[in-house]
Parts: C-alpha cells; sequence; structure tokens
C-alpha cells in the first residue's frame, strides 16, 4: 500500500496518530522535568487525555468500535488516579506542616 | 461530504491537543500549565471524539463518543481544581509575573484577624498584626490553612492553641525588636 492510495480519512486519522505521538512523548519530557510533584501529576493527566484521543482516532482505522470503550476506561482511571494523589499530596503537606508547627 | 467534515473536525481536534501539550512545555509555573490543558485538551478531545463518531456514523459508537466527551467535560474541572488546590497548599510558588493571588489576600485577611484576636487576649500592643501579616509566607500558608480550615475533624483539638502558643513569643520578640 502506498501513500497514494490511502482515502482522506486515512491520510487524517495518520497526521493524527503522528501528532498525538508526539504530543505524548513531549508530556513525558514535562513528566521528567517538571520541577514538583503536581506538576508530573497534571502532565500524566495530559498523557491521559492525548492516550484516549489516540484510540479514538485508531477506532476510525480499524473500524472497531471497542476502542472507544478502552478510552472511557482510560479516562476514568486518569480521574480517579488524579483525585487519589491529589488527596495524597493534601494530607501529606499539611501533615508536615503540623509537624512542623 | 460526511468524511471532510469529520477529518476537520479530527485535525482541528488535534491541533488544540497539541496546543494543551506545547503549552505544558513552554507555559512558566504550575497553574498556567493546568490551565492550558484543561481547556484546550478538554476541547481538542471532544473535538476528535466528535469527528470520530461523525465518520463512524453509528448510533452506539456516538453514544459512547457523547459519554467520553461528557466525562471528560465533568471531570477535567475537578480534577484541575484539586491538583491546583494541592499544589497551592503545598506550596508551589507562582510565575513571578503573577499579578493577582486573590487566595492569598485571602489568608491574609484571616491571619490579620487572627493576630488582632490573640493581641487582644494576650498583649495590649495594636500594631503587632502588622508583623504576622509580613510574616505570610508559602510555609506559614499550609500551617494556616490546616488551623483554620472548618471543615476538618475535630480531633486535633489541641493544634491550634499548641500553634497560638508557639506564635506568640515569636510575635512578642518581633515587636519588642522593632519598638
Amino acid at each position: 500500500m502506498t501513500l497514494i492510495d490511502l482515502t482522506l480519512i486515512e491520510w487524517v486519522v495518520y497526521i493524527t496518530l503522528a501528532v498525538l505521538s508526539l504530543a505524548i512523548g513531549a508530556a513525558f519530557t514535562r513528566v521528567l522535568r517538571g520541577p514538583s510533584l503536581p506538576d508530573r501529576v497534571v502532565a500524566l493527566d495530559l498523557v491521559a487525555y492525548l492516550a484516549m484521543g489516540f484510540l479514538g482516532a485508531y477506532a476510525v482505522l480499524s473500524e472497531q468500535e471497542t476502542y472507544i470503550d478502552a478510552a472511557l476506561v482510560l479516562g476514568l482511571l486518569a480521574f480517579l488516579g488524579t483525585v487519589a494523589v491529589a488527596r495524597y499530596i493534601e494530607r501529606v503537606e499539611s501533615n508536615e506542616s503540623q509537624t512542623e508547627s | 461530504m460526511t468524511e471532510i467534515i469529520a477529518a476537520l473536525l479530527m485535525l482541528v481536534g488535534t491541533g488544540f491537543m497539541s496546543v494543551a501539550a506545547i503549552g505544558l512545555i513552554r507555559l512558566p509555573d504550575l497553574y498556567t500549565r493546568m490551565h492550558a490543558i484543561t481547556k484546550a485538551g478538554t476541547l481538542g478531545i471532544g473535538l476528535l471524539l466528535v469527528g470520530v463518531a461523525v465518520y463512524m456514523g453509528d448510533i452506539s459508537f456516538t453514544t459512547r463518543a457523547v459519554v467520553v466527551i461528557l466525562f471528560v467535560l465533568l471531570t477535567a474541572p475537578v480534577s484541575a481544581h484539586m491538583i491546583g488546590r494541592a499544589g497551592y497548599l503545598g506550596g508551589v510558588s507562582m510565575w513571578r509575573g503573577t499579578v493577582v493571588d486573590q487566595w492569598r489576600q485571602t489568608f491574609e485577611d484571616v491571619v490579620a484577624e487572627q493576630g488582632r484576636l490573640e493581641i487582644r487576649s494576650s498583649s495590649p500592643e495594636s500594631d503587632v498584626s502588622v508583623h504576622r501579616t509580613d510574616a505570610l509566607h508559602a510555609g506559614d500558608r499550609r500551617a494556616l490553612f490546616s488551623d483554620v480550615d472548618p471543615s476538618k475533624p475535630s480531633a486535633d483539638t489541641g493544634s491550634p492553641d499548641t500553634a497560638a502558643d508557639d506564635n506568640a513569643p515569636s510575635k512578642s520578640d518581633e515587636a519588642d525588636s522593632a519598638s
């Protein structure tokens, strides 16, 4: 299959997959570089969103509807993980401040 | 025609998501990065999934795509709020070009009120609250919040009193050195 054989939507899906892959890589640089723990959590949140978009675009390419269910589960897990880490950070910080004072 | 509309929606959504990723790299502090990924990321994934649903044209797929979009619209602000609150209380510093910090203003009012109450009960000097307000920084924010928060259970009822006792001598020292 050469590039000329691709239909319009396949072109768009391949472009989308490429751009989202680059964006996931960029978000992971923030995960590695982020100065504080909330920075890394925010970056992982964006990685989850990008992976959801990736799954949605791949559903078009493979004609499989099931990928959108995987995207839904991924979003659910990302939300629960972010909330759990936020509560954890808040509790740890308040404990530190209580021991400091 | 459907294909063209779906392609346009997917391309625009991809553009918004790449804008979110660029913002995550380029913006200077936690709060602006959070703003970038919450708004641009939500809009991007919404447009992308709408485009996919338009292309598939299937009622079951469209329903699931709408469910995913509504879920993201509901959860993205909540998670961003929680992580920003945790970062602020954890003392993550803002960008130095920040011009307004409304929560800190609220904290300063609360601190001034607390200082006035403690002064009325302990010492007759009236200008000590100025020192207490000036001494507010990232570390104090957390201690202050853990004292002030009314939603916390009263299991640590002793801690505000001990915190007040710890703060009282340093305040009087500051007042003595100033006077």
